[in-house]
C-alpha cells in the first residue's frame, strides 16, 4: 500500500513538474529569476559601499556577493508568487471539493510544493551555469569555484525554498491567495528593514557585508549556513504543522483540525522543526552575550599583589575545516600569599576550558559566563605559598562580538586566513601579571595549515618555522607577552626605505601584488611617513623589525598600536586608487591608520574614558586632514573634513537626547548604550578635530600648531604616567578648556 | 409586523456588514500583523527620535503613521475587491432581487469599509499613543499628536476611496493600476521632476514621510511643534478634495 501511495505521488509530482515548466507564467519567472543577478552589477547594491564618495567592493562583492544578494531577493518574490498561484489554482477555478475527492487531502499541497521545489532547484542550476563564465571573466585570478557554489547555494537557493514553504505554509492556514502574498510581502519588509540588525531572521537579505578577495570568507560562510538551518528548520516547521489547517470535508479551518489530527505524524513533525528552529535561535553559537554596553565599568578588575606567572608553554592547533581551535598551555603560577587565592583567565566566549591541572592535579575552575566586550572570565582558586604548573586544556569555536552581528565573518579560522587575536588564542592572564624577567618566557607551538605565514600585531621576540605535518606546518612562538595578536594569511611583504636608517615594512596579500607595484602604494605610504616625520617627529620604532604595516581581512576599519598598523583590505581595492575624486575612501583610511602610529591608540593615550572626548582619535583625525590639505588642497580638505565635521557635530548638538537628557534616562538601558555609543563616536572624531582646529587657530596658524604637537610627541615621558592628556595639549597651547568651545553659527548647524 | 424605516434599514445592514469585515479572518490577520509591524516600527526607529525631534512630537508620530500607509491601502482596496469579487459578487443576483436598491446597499457597504478602516486606524494610533505614553508619561500631548493624523490620513482615506471605488467599476486592471499608481506615486513624481525635495514630490502621495524627515533639519529649534507649510496644506487639502471627488464619482457611477 505505501509503495503505491509513494507511486501515486510520484506521478502526480512528475505530473505537476511536467505541468509547471509548460505554465507560461512558471516559465516568465524562472526567466526572472536567473536573469535577476545582473540586477547587481549597477541598479541595485545590498552591500555597502566602502567609500563615501563612489560604489567600492571587493571584486567578490561586486560579481558575486551583490549577484546572489539580488538573485535571492527577485527570485524570492517571484517564487512566492508562482507558489500562491499554483495553490490557489484549483479554488480558483472552484474544482478543490472535486479534487479532494479523487485524491488523498495532503497530496495535493504537497506534490505541488515539491515540484516547485524541483523547479527552484532546476532554475537555480541554470543561474549558476549562466552567471558562470560572466563571473570568471569580470573576476580574472579572483575567482574561486568553491566560493562561488558556495554563495549561491547558501543564499539564493535556500532564499527560493523559503519562499515556497512560507507562503505555502499560510496559504494552508488561511486558503487566501492574497494574504498568503500580503504575509509574504510583510516578511520581506521586516528581514530588509526591521530585522536588519537581527542576523538570523534576515532570510532574504543574509547579513553580507564584505565578500574577500584576498583573505578568507569561511566564517562568513559558516554564519550563513547557520541562518539557513535556522530558517529551513523553521519554514519546514510551519510548513508541516500548517497541514492542521489543510481543509477537509468543506469544513472551515477550525473544524477540519481534528481530521487533520488523525494524521499526527504532521503537527508532530512541524513541532519538532519549530522547536529545533528555537533551539537554533537561542543556543546560536556565533555571537557572544557582552551587548551595547561597551562604556560600562563592570570590565575594571584588580590585579593581584601576590600571584605572578613566570613562564607559559602552550600547543595550539587552529582547525581550519571548521573554524574550532585548541590548545593546552602550562602556565608556571606562583602564590606568595600565605592564603588561597583566586586568579582570573580571560578568553573569547565559545571557548570552553576542558580542564585545569594543578601540579598534574586537576582543581575546580568556573567559567563566570560574564560576556563582556568579546571577552569572559575563567576563575580558579590556587592554593597559598606555591610555585606550580598550571595546565589548561581549551578547545571551542570562538564567538564574535554580537554588537557586530550585522557584520559577520571577521573570527576567521580557515585554510585561507587566520585571525587570532590574544584572547582568541589562548586564555590570557588577567587578575595576575608577569614577575619581571627580561627573558622571552612565552613559548608557543602553532599548528598553521600549509600557506598560511603568520604576521603579528606588534611584535614577538622570535617565530620560526619547526616542520611540516600532515596537518600543516608547525611554527615555534616566542614572546614576553601571551597577548599575541596573530594574523595568517598568504602574505608577501615589503621593505620601505624612509629617510636615514629607519624602514617599513608592509605586508600584504599575496594576490594584491601586481597592484601594489602598479599603483606604487609604497610611494602614498613614503609620503604619509614623510608628512609626520617632518611635522612631528621620527618614530620610536621597536627593535630591529621596525614599523609593520599589515593587510588584513576587512573588519570595517584598522587599529594602531605596539609599532604595527593594521588595516583592511578595502583600503586597498582596485577602485579605490581609481577613485578621480579621491574621496574619503581606502587612501585615507590607510593614512589614518598610520597616523595612529604617531598618535597611538593606547600607548600614548589615557585609558579611554567615556566621559571625556579626549582620545588618540582626535589628533590622528586633526592629522590626516592636514596630509590631505597638503596633497589634495585647500578646498577639498575643507569640503571633506571641516564640513563633515561641522555637519556631523551640529546633528549630534541637535539630538533631542542630548538636548533634553532628562528623556535619555527615561530610554531603556540598550538604547541609552546604543545612543551613548553613537554619541562618544561622533566627539571623538568630530568634535576633537574642531577643537584641534580652534586651538590651531588660536595660536597662530598651522606652524604653531605643529610645533606644538611636534613638541608634545617629543615630549620626556615621565614613567609613571607616559600618557598625552588634554591638560597637556591645553597648556602646551596656552588655552583653557573654554577657549575651545564649540560654537556652530548657524550656517553649520544647518547644512541641510 | 412592524415595517423598518429607512434608517433602521441602514443602520441594520451597517451593523451586520462592520461586522462581517471587523471577524473576517483577513482584517482580524491584518490587524494583528499591523499591530506587529507597528510595534517594530515603534521600538526600532521612532523610539530614537525623528530628525532630531521628540519622538512623542508630531514629526515623530508623523513618520510612524506614514509607515503603515502600504498597509491601508492594501486593506482599503482587498475590502473593495471582495466587495465587488468576493462573495458579495456570488450572491449579488440574490441581493439585486431584495427591494433595498443596489445603489442603497452600495453606500453601505463603502460605510462599513470605512467604519472598519477608522477602526484600523484607531487601534494604530492607541499602540503608538499607549507605547509613547509606556516610556514618556508626561511629555505626550494627543493634541500635537491631532494635526499629523488628520494631514496624514484625511488624504490617505480620500484617495485610497476614491481611486478603489472608481477604478473598480471600470475594470480590475484599472483597479490594481490605481493602487500602483499611489504607491509608486512618489518614485514617479521624483523622476518626473528630477528633484525628491520638491513640494510635489513630498506632498502629492500617500505618505509624507520626506518632508516629515527632511523640514525638521531646517529648524534652529527643534522642538517646533508640528506644522505644514503652507503650500503642503494646499496640496493635502487638494488632493484631499480630489480623492473626496472620485469617491462621488465612484459612487454616483454605482447608483
Amino acid at each position: 500500500m505505501r509503495q503505491t501511495n509513494f507511486n501515486l505521488f510520484y506521478k502526480i509530482v512528475k505530473a505537476e513538474t511536467h505541468r509547471l515548466l509548460h505554465y507560461p507564467i512558471a516559465l516568465l519567472i524562472i526567466g526572472i529569476t536567473f536573469i535577476s543577478p545582473i540586477i547587481g552589477l549597477k541598479l541595485y547594491h545590498p552591500i555597502p559601499s566602502t567609500s563615501s564618495s563612489t560604489y567600492i567592493v571587493s571584486l567578490n562583492s561586486a560579481y558575486l556577493g551583490n549577484f546572489v544578494l539580488t538573485g535571492a531577493l527577485i527570485g524570492s518574490i517571484s517564487f512566492a508568487l508562482l507558489t500562491a498561484l499554483t495553490l490557489n489554482r484549483d479554488r480558483h477555478a472552484r474544482i478543490d471539493p472535486i479534487l479532494q475527492a479523487i485524491l488523498p487531502p495532503y497530496y495535493t499541497i504537497l506534490s505541488r510544493v515539491f515540484s516547485l521545489l524541483i523547479l527552484a532547484l532546476f532554475t537555480q542550476g541554470i543561474t549558476l551555469l549562466l552567471w558562470l563564465p560572466y563571473t570568471i571573466h569580470k573576476m580574472d585570478f579572483h575567482f574561486r569555484l568553491d566560493w562561488y557554489l558556495q554563495f549561491y547555494l547558501i543564499v539564493m537557493l535556500p532564499a527560493l525554498i523559503f519562499a515556497i514553504l512560507f507562503v505555502a505554509s499560510i496559504y494552508q492556514i488561511c486558503c487566501h491567495f492574497e494574504l498568503s502574498l500580503f504575509s509574504f510581502f510583510v516578511i520581506t519588509l521586516c528581514s530588509l528593514i526591521i530585522w536588519y540588525s537581527k542576523w538570523m531572521l534576515r532570510w532574504i537579505n543574509p547579513p553580507i557585508i564584505s565578500l574577500s578577495d584576498d583573505f578568507g570568507n569561511y566564517r562568513l560562510f559558516l554564519t550563513l549556513c547557520y541562518n539557513r538551518l535556522f530558517l529551513f528548520c523553521f519554514t519546514t516547521g510551519l510548513f508541516a504543522l500548517s497541514f492542521l489547517w489543510n481543509r477537509r470535508y468543506q469544513k472551515n479551518w477550525f473544524r477540519s483540525i481534528p481530521y487533520n489530527l488523525k494524521k499526527w505524524q504532521y503537527p508532530l513533525f512541524g513541532v519538532l522543526f519549530l522547536s529545533l528552529s528555537v533551539f537554533c535561535y537561542i543556543w546560536q553559537p556565533f555571537f557572544d552575550h557582552s551587548g551595547y554596553a561597551t562604556n560600562n565599568g563592570s570590565y575594571s578588575f584588580e590585579y593581584s599583589d601576590y600571584v605572578f606567572w613566570n613562564s607559559i608553554s602552550a600547543e595550539i592547533t587552529p582547525h581550519p575545516n571548521t573554524g574550532r581551535i585548541s590548545g593546552k598551555a602550562i602556565y608556571h603560577i606562583e602564590n606568595t600569599s600565605s592564603t588561597e587565592e583566586t586568579i582570573q583567565f580571560s578568553i573569547v566566549p565559545g571557548l570552553t576550558i576542558k580542564s585545569v591541572l594543578w601540579d598534574g592535579n586537576p582543581i575546580p575552575f568556573q567559567d563566570l559566563h560574564n560576556d563582556n566586550r568579546n571577552r569572559k572570565n575563567i576563575e580558579i582558586t590556587i592554593p597559598a605559598l606555591s610555585a606550580k604548573d598550571m595546565t589548561i586544556v581549551w578547545s571551542g569555536f570562538p564567538q564574535e562580538w554580537n554588537i557586530l552581528s550585522a557584520t559577520p565573518g571577521s573570527l576567521e579560522i580557515s585554510k585561507d586566513y587566520l585571525y587570532l587575536l590574544g584572547p582568541t588564542l589562548m586564555p590570557q592572564p588577567e587578575t595576575f601579571t608577569k614577575r619581571s624577567s627580561l627573558e622571552p618566557t612565552v613559548d608557543i607551538k602553532i599548528t598553521l595549515p600549509s600557506g598560511i605565514t603568520p604576521v603579528f600585531f606588534g611584535k614577538v621576540y622570535s617565530v620560526e618555522q619547526l616542520e611540516e605535518t600532515k596537518s600543516g606546518v608547525i611554527w615555534h612562538i616566542t614572546n614576553f607577552s601571551p597577548n599575541i595578536y596573530l594574523y595568517g594569511g598568504n602574505y608577501t611583504f615589503e621593505t620601505i626605505d624612509l629617510e636615514k636608517d629607519s624602514s617599513v615594512r608592509f605586508y600584504y596579500s599575496n594576490t594584491q601584488k601586481d597592484l601594489m607595484e602598479e599603483y606604487q602604494v609604497d610611494e602614498l605610504l613614503k609620503q604619509i611617513f614623510l608628512y609626520c616625520n617632518s611635522h612631528y617627529g621620527h618614530l620610536n620604532f621597536e627593535g630591529e623589525n621596525g614599523l609593520s604595516l599589515i593587510e588584513i581581512l576587512s573588519i570595517g576599519g584598522g587599529y594602531a598600536g605596539r609599532g604595527s598598523s593594521v588595516m583592511g583590505e578595502d583600503s586597498f581595492y582596485r577602485q579605490n586608487f581609481e577613485d578621480t575624486l579621491k574621496g574619503n575612501g581606502g587612501d585615507e583610511v590607510l593614512a589614518h591608520e598610520i597616523i595612529h602610529q604617531w598618535w597611538g591608540l593606547g600607548n600614548m593615550f589615557p585609558i579611554e574614558d567615556f566621559e571625556d572626548l579626549w582620545s588618540s582619535e582626535g589628533l590622528t583625525v586633526y592629522t590626516t586632514y592636514r596630509l590631505m590639505k597638503e596633497l589634495y588642497g585647500a578646498e577639498y580638505a575643507e569640503k571633506n573634513y571641516i564640513a563633515i565635521w561641522q555637519q556631523k557635530l551640529a546633528d549630534y548638538y541637535q539630538n533631542f537626547y542630548v538636548r533634553h537628557p532628562e528623556y535619555f534616562h527615561l530610554l531603556p538601558k540598550n538604547y541609552q548604550d546604543l545612543l551613548t555609543n553613537n554619541f562618544y563616536r561622533i566627539r571623538q572624531y568630530c568634535e576633537m578635530p574642531l577643537k584641534i582646529l580652534k586651538a590651531e587657530q588660536l595660536v597662530g596658524g598651522e606652524e604653531a600648531m605643529d610645533q606644538i604637537l611636534s613638541s608634545l610627541f617629543q615630549r620626556e615621558l615621565d614613567p609613571s604616567y607616559p600618557y598625552l592628556t588634554y591638560d597637556d595639549f591645553l597648556n602646551a597651547c596656552n588655552l583653557t578648556r573654554e577657549d575651545l568651545n564649540i560654537e556652530l553659527t548657524n550656517n553649520e548647524s544647518n547644512l541641510y | 409586523m412592524n415595517l423598518l424605516t429607512t434608517n433602521q434599514i441602514f443602520i441594520k445592514l451597517f451593523y451586520y456588514e462592520f461586522k462581517r469585515i471587523l471577524f473576517h479572518k483577513f482584517y482580524l490577520g491584518i490587524l494583528l500583523i499591523g499591530a506587529i509591524y507597528n510595534w517594530l516600527i515603534l521600538k526600532g526607529e521612532i523610539i530614537l527620535g525623528i530628525s532630531h525631534t521628540a519622538p512623542f512630537s508630531g514629526w515623530s508620530f508623523g513618520v510612524y503613521l506614514c509607515h503603515s500607509i502600504p498597509l491601508l491601502l492594501f486593506l482599503i482596496y482587498f475590502l473593495f475587491y471582495q466587495l465587488y469579487y468576493g462573495t458579495n459578487h456570488q450572491v449579488r443576483v440574490l441581493t439585486l432581487a431584495t427591494p433595498i436598491s443596489p445603489s442603497y446597499y452600495l453606500l453601505i457597504h463603502c460605510t462599513a469599509i470605512l467604519a472598519a478602516v477608522l477602526f484600523f486606524i484607531t487601534l494604530e494610533v492607541t499602540e503608538g499613543i499607549l507605547f509613547l505614553y509606556s516610556l514618556f508619561p508626561l511629555a505626550v500631548s494627543i493634541k500635537e499628536l491631532f494635526a499629523p493624523i488628520c494631514f496624514i490620513y484625511l488624504p490617505v482615506l480620500s484617495l485610497c476611496f476614491g481611486f478603489a471605488l472608481y477604478s473598480i467599476q471600470i475594470h480590475p486592471v484599472f483597479f490594481f493600476g490605481s493602487a500602483l499608481f499611489l504607491l509608486l506615486l512618489e518614485p514617479i513624481m521624483a523622476f518626473l521632476l528630477q528633484d525628491p525635495s520638491h513640494i510635489l514630490v513630498e506632498a502629492l502621495p500617500l505618505s509624507i514621510n520626506s518632508y516629515l524627515i527632511r523640514y525638521p533639519l531646517t529648524f534652529i529649534d527643534a522642538d517646533t511643534p508640528f506644522y505644514l507649510i503652507k503650500g503642503m496644506v494646499i496640496i493635502r487639502i487638494f488632493t484631499f478634495l480630489l480623492g473626496s471627488g472620485c469617491t462621488f464619482l465612484g459612487i454616483r457611477k454605482g447608483f
